[in-house]
């Protein structure tokens, strides 16, 4: 990282605990939190314990009255973010809130969906299944805390955690907000209980990392988050530092959507580039904590990855894995377990792996029991998901010296410049990809919606991409064709893709299955492909992309905040390109409760598709001759109060406004802005109605600079509440 | 149930529980090995089969080195759900 990241606040919610100070202190004494599951019935599965977080009140935490539409995750989160806010003090100026997450409120979901005979779903029924999208728990965060200036939610499967903490501390050193609040939150429920246990992955007793006994994990819930600011920002208003966030590395296996890549090659390219990254080397670091969630899989291939990476350190440094005490809390342990190394950093105590009695890897240096004092300099956290997403984050202690002065960056001294290299679009229209994406799209007739036009699964070799479902299909196909515009692989490639929903039918008739006919009928391949990430998990494995690979959850701004989203990973240098935007699959599900869309002109029928863009560090499309399609200017959510963000058109006659759901109030105010006048297209009618709009308008909006003959593009979207612009121009415009 | 229709079911069984869209009975030899080579099934598609095998034969398919020499080919399934049906 090109700055380090104070960490000012710490909250935690865990089973050991509801703050951070009760939580570390039951790790170093060498609690568990396992005990028996007691949230929901466990049925005929094979395991029936989990370390669950006892004593949650959600109604003392929802304000009043609310608490029967909270999650779990919900209150988990606010109680977490909360703590972390006040134990950074001060004001918290421009506030961001970052949060990582798999499954968000499916837990109370699932209680709507069994409460009743499962005979049939009615909509009112069904309209429960739609009520605890993940970004919810991040809104309610930002309730909580008085508002967000910016906020994202994303998953990424057991590393949600970690990657939130690393968009955070980009956000930060792009300048966008004073402070961000980033973390992970995930309360257990039957899908992932049920869907780990029909893996024949859950261990029946309390989890072992790292132990020649290990027979699986064992899953828990919780929360933390970590409140981070620019080192000078914290040092400036006298604020406590705990440690620094120094260095992250972040990216994917493209291997298998459950199996590690056995060798461990992935995991030792990212202890070392996040090393490298803090500007240390293996001698200057003193503990990881590991992943390490007690499968061979897992153990085994991080055990081989940190013993290769550490060399003749590998003598000298700890290594524990928390999992053995807090549980595996998938979407939260990432940021849980960072929480945790940056206490035991502060406080010069390692933390133990509980459950572990015979090493199965001796030659690491474990610590068992209890937590171990020790001085410790700088300490890295690791990370590792389904889909081959990984993490690696290193902190420093408060009193690590200053970081020798980097050289400035070429050119501004803002972020770098990026520009979009390849576009595709699917929807009623077709799939599309290259300039033909504006015509193709701005001449559509309206889409009649309902029969889909679009097979998303001839996208794509039907043998390769057989378990996909319509989401995974789309962000597989637009990624592809996208990359191929772009004359690129997958290499160094991330990739950012929002779908609101997922695959609500699909784990609708998932959960239906083993809660009827029992846990073991339950479909065991069916389960990895229902989780949030499943999309970013299979398109990173298909397309063979090694930058990290994540879904983002933004209603109908999921295009747009995953477009931010690229933009920060290739700022903090996680990868040279990413392919971001949005993508919907239709789900009868979800048709049935939200129904058509409304225009201007009449109801829109409810229908599917998306859009993506490859954005690429100019300097790397440079230098491999690519032909640029446009440059970004920037994505920005405007309030009604907030200024107009873009400078004025330099020719109104060649611009192009391309807008979709722009209600009324916000054409009146648009038609006041510098750009009022500008030519404006609405794409509604060529898509038919969903969240992932916005992506298609992404892809015209770039794809027309060049294919209309422009110099300037616009999205307004305006369907999200605030309004939402992005500027592009045409590469011969100087911007 | 003779072998022959018993493989042959197996077979449809195989293609429909896996979703192994555009391959028909004939794409799969009955000794040819499922996973790996031949059929380049996974892991998962194991467990997924052990399910659909349970549900439809009622028969339970061991862990481990049983299990894997169950699911050699679709003879050696045939074999074992024969057995187990007596």
């Amino acid at each position: 990282m090109a700055e380090r990241v104070a960490i000012t606040g710490i909250g935690i919610v865990s089973a050991l605990g509801l703050d951070a100070p009760t939580t570390f202190a039951a790790l170093v004494a060498g609690k568990r939190g396992f005990g028996p599951l007691s949230l929901f019935e466990p049925g005929d599965a094979r395991a029936a314990i989990a370390a669950e977080v006892r004593d949650l009140d959600v109604a003392s935490v929802a304000p009043g009255g609310a608490a029967e539409d909270w999650s779990r995750t919900d209150a988990m989160a606010v109680l977490a973010a909360r703590e972390a806010l006040a134990q950074a003090g001060g004001a918290p100026g421009k506030l961001g809130v970052c949060l990582g997450g798999t499954t968000g409120g499916m837990l109370e979901t699932e209680h709507g969906l069994l409460a009743e005979p499962l005979d049939h779903i009615d909509p009112a029924r069904a309209a429960r299944l739609l009520s605890h999208p993940l970004d919810l728990t991040t809104q309610r965060v930002a309730e909580a805390v008085g508002g967000a200036a910016r906020s994202a939610t994303l998953c990424a499967a057991c590393s949600s955690g970690a990657l939130s903490l690393v968009e955070g501390a980009a956000w930060l050193l792009e300048g966008a907000v004073d402070r961000v609040l980033a973390g992970g939150a995930d309360g257990l429920c039957r899908l992932t209980y049920f869907g780990f246990d029909a893996l024949g992955a859950l261990d029946r007793e309390p989890c072992r990392p790292f132990d020649e006994k290990r027979r699986g994990l064992g899953l828990g819930e919780g929360a933390a988050f970590l409140c981070l600011e620019r080192e000078a920002a914290a040092r400036g208003r006298g604020a406590t530092i705990l440690a620094f966030l120094s260095g992250a590395a972040t990216g994917a296996e493209a291997h298998h959507i459950t199996h590690p890549e056995p060798s461990g090659d992935r995991a030792v390219e990212l202890v070392t580039r996040a090393l490298a990254g803090a500007g240390l080397t293996p001698a200057k670091l003193d503990y990881v904590n590991a992943h390490g969630t007690g499968t061979e899989q897992n153990d085994a291939m991080e055990a081989r990855a940190l013993l290769r990476v550490l060399g003749g350190e590998a003598r000298r440094v700890f290594v524990s894995s928390s999992k053995g005490q807090l549980g595996h809390t998938l979407g939260a342990a990432g940021a849980l377990e960072a929480a945790v190394t940056v206490l035991g950093l502060g406080a010069g105590v390692v933390p133990p792996t509980a459950g572990l009695v015979e090493a199965a890897e001796p030659q690491l240096r474990h610590v068992l029991e209890r937590g171990l004092p020790a001085p410790l300099r700088a300490a890295a956290s690791c990370s590792f998901g389904f889909g081959g997403t990984g993490a690696v984050l290193v902190f420093e202690h408060a009193d690590a010296p200053p970081r020798a002065a980097t050289p400035p960056r070429a050119g501004s001294e803002s972020a770098q410049a990026l520009v979009v290299t390849g576009v595709a679009a699917a929807g009623p229209f077709g799939a599309v990809s290259g300039e033909a994406v504006a015509r193709a799209v701005l001449d559509a007739s309206p889409s009649a919606g309902g029969a889909l036009v679009l097979d998303p699964g001839a996208l794509l070799d039907p043998e390769r991409s057989r378990r996909f479902d319509r989401a995974a299909a789309l962000v597989t196909g637009l990624a592809e064709r996208a990359l191929q515009e772009a004359g690129r692989d997958g290499a160094r490639t991330g990739l950012a893709m929002a779908t609101a929903f997922g695959s609500v039918e699909r784990s609708v008739r998932f959960v239906l299955r083993a809660a009827e006919r029992g846990v073991r009928r339950a479909n065991p391949a069916e389960f990895p492909h229902l989780v949030a990430s499943a999309a970013s998990g299979n398109a990173s494995i298909y397309v063979g992309l090694t930058g990290p690979a994540f879904g983002v959850c933004s209603g109908f701004a999921g295009a747009e905040v995953s477009l931010q989203a690229g933009a920060a990973y290739l700022e903090l240098e996680q990868a040279t390109a990413f392919v971001v935007g949005a993508a919907e699959g239709f789900d009868p599900i979800v048709a049935e409760v939200l129904g058509p869309g409304r225009s201007a002109s009449g109801p829109v029928p409810r229908s599917e598709g998306g859009g993506a863009v490859v954005l690429e560090r100019a300097d790397v499309a440079a230098a491999r001759g690519a032909k640029v399609v446009a440059h970004w200017l920037g994505t920005f959510a405007l309030a009604p109060s907030d200024p107009w963000p873009c400078a004025p058109p330099r020719n109104p006659a060649r611009t192009l406004v391309v807008t979709t759901a722009l209600t009324r109030e916000q054409a009146a105010a648009f038609a006041l802005t510098p750009w009022g006048a500008c030519p404006r297209r609405s794409i509604t009618g060529a898509c038919g109605q969903h969240e992932a709009m916005s992506g298609v308008a992404l892809a015209v909006a770039a794809a027309a600079l060049r294919e209309l003959d422009l110099d300037e593009t616009l999205v307004l979207n305006g369907a999200a509440g605030a309004l939402w612009i992005t500027h592009f121009a045409r590469p011969t415009v100087p911007p | 149930m003779d072998a022959r229709t018993l493989k042959s079911e197996i077979k449809r069984l195989i293609i429909e529980a896996l979703d192994l869209r555009g391959r028909t009975e004939a794409d799969i030899d009955d000794d040819a090995p499922l996973f790996g080579d031949g059929l380049k099934l996974d892991s998962l598609d194991a467990l997924q089969l052990a399910v659909a095998l349970e549900e439809r034969y009622g028969c339970e398919v061991p862990d481990g080195e049983e299990g894997r020499r169950i699911f050699a080919s679709v003879t050696a399934i045939a074999d074992f759900v024969a057995s187990k049906r007596g």
